[in-house]
């Protein structure tokens, strides 16, 4: 609301133009001995001439003009305060709208957030549910296991004890074995020993030493027999001699087929190196 | 779980059981440490002839007998033979088998024309039943010999792996007659002894043959002059030449291995018997000894570096060194026994033979250059001249045998000895001729 002092229309801006007005009329009629002299006369007849002419005219056109103008002042206030109110009520509209929407929100918020906060607890709930349920399964399965470990203990240990003794019977058993064998074996390894000789002596007189034969000699050759000292199959080894040479050990072997049988059937090898190494 | 265990556990029990009982089945080794060097016993079957008339010649007894002679071999008799196959198609392996025979030669003797042969053979080894060599030689009726010892030679060489001597001449002095009435000769025959030709007769001393390095002269000394002079025969043609006749000794003639220079003996003014070489060609003469000693009996090492000599300057005969053209020391190279002397090399200058007295006994010795090591290889009293066969592998020497000079020979080694059949009189210095140039 504006201040109502500033638009009021009345008689006090009338007052002071007659006011004026007079004042002046006064001033130019009256002949003030303080302003000057002589040359003022003719210019106060000017004046007063214009002056004195319709005053009541002026004063209607002008209370017109100040009627007009108080109108037109009145009207445009008016307008100015429709648009106003107008305004006004629009803004307080939009206000009202705001506040309106905000409240929506806040409500929106909160009921979201409520729902939020009611799942959480819902998980939580399931949450703290299962880990109990779990901690259930995991003591029930460790009891299981440790039920379980008792009788594999209780297993192994009798298992050991079958063991122990079925050791101890064996070992005996191989102690006496052992030494049945260890006699038989020092039998065949004298019999062995001896085989090993007759063989060399029956080669050695075969083998024709041919005179390119030289110093540090040392061939091997592989003979395969059978059961009856037929030689079958003959193959040279590491050998360092020369084509003659190799041959003379050839023919040696050729020549002691049948090799001798050993004394021990059970002695019998299939397979025999023999190492030409003179030591002339 | 259970039964799993414990059958693994009885599983692995038995198993060892069944190993602690096995044999000691590791691979059998037997070292031969020696053998025996006996002559291999061979059948050299008598070859077939395809051509008209007579066979030329029987290559199969010449055959025989080279193998026979090198010590190495051993023929069967042809009456033990119990098939006569002359190729290979025709031989049968059960035949030569049952007698021990280790190697079977076969050949035909096929006409070419009325004087040109071809003498084929083939060589089989019994006991692995293939063919080890198989060729033909082409001979002419009157080379049939010479022919037939080549093929002896293929033969050994194969069999042996050392170049054969088969065809290879001796030269030796013979001394026939009586007191007064001496008959020297001196003799070229095969290596066998057969077509022995006189190269020089003479009724003075005819000593020391020595063959020339392409077998074609013989220098030698010869007393027909009343003195002693060193010769050069042709032996073909029998044409010679006087190539030293100075005052005094020229003796012990020996050829360097090129050929183109003798090392001799001579005494010339000062009476000392010094080692000497002459230029052939350009008759150049070089002195190579200064001693007052004896220095005698010059023998060339096979790479014309050396001279090998005998020499008293120690006191005793021993063996000395010296460079061939004299510009270094002579150094001694025998130091086993007292009296080492008449040295000759071996084809591959790695030894000496020498003359070696030892208890009294004069016998061939062969000194190992390089270890100094001495063996004696010979059993006489009064052996001497001793000459390498070309490829090393046997000696020819003298010796006595009831009171006359006789030849021998004994295998490198020591191992195989032969006495050579002598005619009459008294045989010495032989000289074996070097490999016959094919």
């Amino acid at each position: 609301m504006e201040s109502r002092s500033a638009v009021q229309p009345g008689w006090r801006p009338v007052a002071w133009s007659l006011a004026v007005h007079g004042l002046l009329l006064v001033l130019l009629g009256a002949n003030l001995p303080f302003w000057g002299t002589a040359s003022q006369q003719p210019v106060r007849l000017a004046i007063e001439a214009a002056v004195v002419p319709d005053m009541e005219a002026v004063r209607e056109r002008e209370a017109d003009r100040r009627r007009r103008e108080a109108a037109a002042r009145r009207k445009a206030e008016e307008a100015r305060r429709a648009e106003a109110q107008r305004q006004a009520e629009l803004a307080r509209q939009r206000e009202a709208e705001e506040a309106r929407r905000r409240e929506a929100e806040r409500i929106a918020l909160e009921k979201r957030r409520a729902a939020e906060q009611r799942q959480r607890e819902a998980e939580r709930r399931r949450k703290a549910e299962e880990s109990r349920k779990a901690e259930a399964a995991r003591r029930a399965e460790e009891q299981r296991q440790a039920e379980l470990a008792r009788q594999r203990e209780e297993q192994a240990r009798r298992e050991a004890e079958a063991r122990q003794r079925q050791a101890e019977r064996e070992a005996q058993l191989r102690a006496q074995l052992a030494a049945e064998q260890a006699r038989e074996d020092a039998v065949n390894a004298g019999l062995q020993q001896q085989w090993m000789e007759v063989i060399r002596q029956h080669v050695q007189r075969r083998w024709n030493v041919p005179p390119s034969v030289r110093a540090g000699l040392e061939c091997e050759i592989k003979i395969v027999q059978i059961q009856g000292g037929v030689v079958t199959n003959v193959r040279f080894g590491l050998c360092n001699a020369d084509p003659v040479v190799k041959r003379s050990i050839e023919s040696a072997v050729y020549k002691a087929s049948p090799l001798p049988p050993p004394p021990d059937a059970v002695l019998f090898d299939r397979n025999i190196t023999l190492v030409f190494k003179p030591t002339d | 779980m259970m039964t799993f265990r414990r059958i693994s556990a009885c599983l692995a029990s038995l198993i060892l059981i069944s190993l602690a009982s096995a044999p000691a089945g590791a691979e059998l080794r037997i070292e031969i440490r020696e053998g025996v060097t006996k002559p291999i016993p061979v059948a050299v079957v008598p070859f077939g002839w395809e051509g008209q008339g007579q066979s030329p010649g029987d290559v199969a007894a010449v055959v025989a007998a080279d193998l026979a002679r090198s010590g190495r071999f051993q023929p069967l008799p042809r009456r033990d033979m119990l098939a006569r196959p002359t190729t290979g198609s025709d031989l049968d392996f059960d035949d030569w088998r049952i007698l021990g025979t280790e190697i079977v030669i076969v050949g035909q003797v096929i006409a070419r024309g009325a004087e040109e042969f071809t003498i084929r053979f083939q060589v089989f080894d019994v006991l692995r039943g293939e063919q080890v060599l198989g060729f033909r030689q082409p001979a002419r009726r009157r080379q049939l010999r010479a022919a037939s010892h080549r093929v002896a030679d293929l033969i050994y060489e194969e069999l042996t792996g050392i170049r054969g001597v088969f065809g290879t001449r001796v030269a030796y002095v013979t001394v026939s007659g009586s007191a007064s009435a001496r008959r020297y000769q001196l003799i070229v025959a095969d290596a066998d002894g057969e077509n022995a030709r006189v190269a020089v007769d003479s009724a003075a001393p005819l000593m020391s043959p020595a063959w020339s390095p392409d077998g074609r002269k013989l220098a030698y000394v010869t007393f027909e002059n009343n003195r002693s002079e060193l010769y050069v025969q042709s032996l073909r043609s029998g044409a010679r030449e006087r190539v030293s006749s100075r005052p005094g000794v020229n003796g012990a003639p020996a050829w360097s291995p090129d050929g183109r220079r003798l090392a001799l003996t001579l005494s010339r003014d000062d009476g000392n018997l010094d080692i000497y070489t002459l230029d052939l060609a350009s008759q150049v003469l070089n002195r190579l000894t200064r001693r007052p000693s004896i220095d005698t009996e010059a023998a060339w090492s096979p790479d014309g570096r050396f001279i090998y000599f005998t020499s008293d300057r120690g006191g005793a005969p021993q063996i000395y060194r010296i460079a061939a053209d004299g510009r270094e020391q002579a150094e001694r190279v025998t130091f086993e026994g007292r009296y080492n002397a008449r040295p000759r090399a071996s084809p591959d200058g790695e030894k000496l033979a020498v003359v070696h007295n030892e208890g009294g006994n004069y016998r061939i010795a062969a000194v190992d250059l390089a270890g100094g090591y001495t063996q004696v290889l010979t059993d006489g009293a009064l052996d001497e001249s001793p000459s390498f066969a070309p490829n090393g592998e046997t000696l020819i020497y003298a010796t006595r045998e009831k009171g006359r000079g006789v030849l021998a020979t004994v295998s490198a080694d020591g191992r195989v000895s032969q006495r050579i059949s002598a005619s009459e009189g008294d045989v010495r210095e032989p000289a074996w001729s070097p490999f016959p140039a094919y």
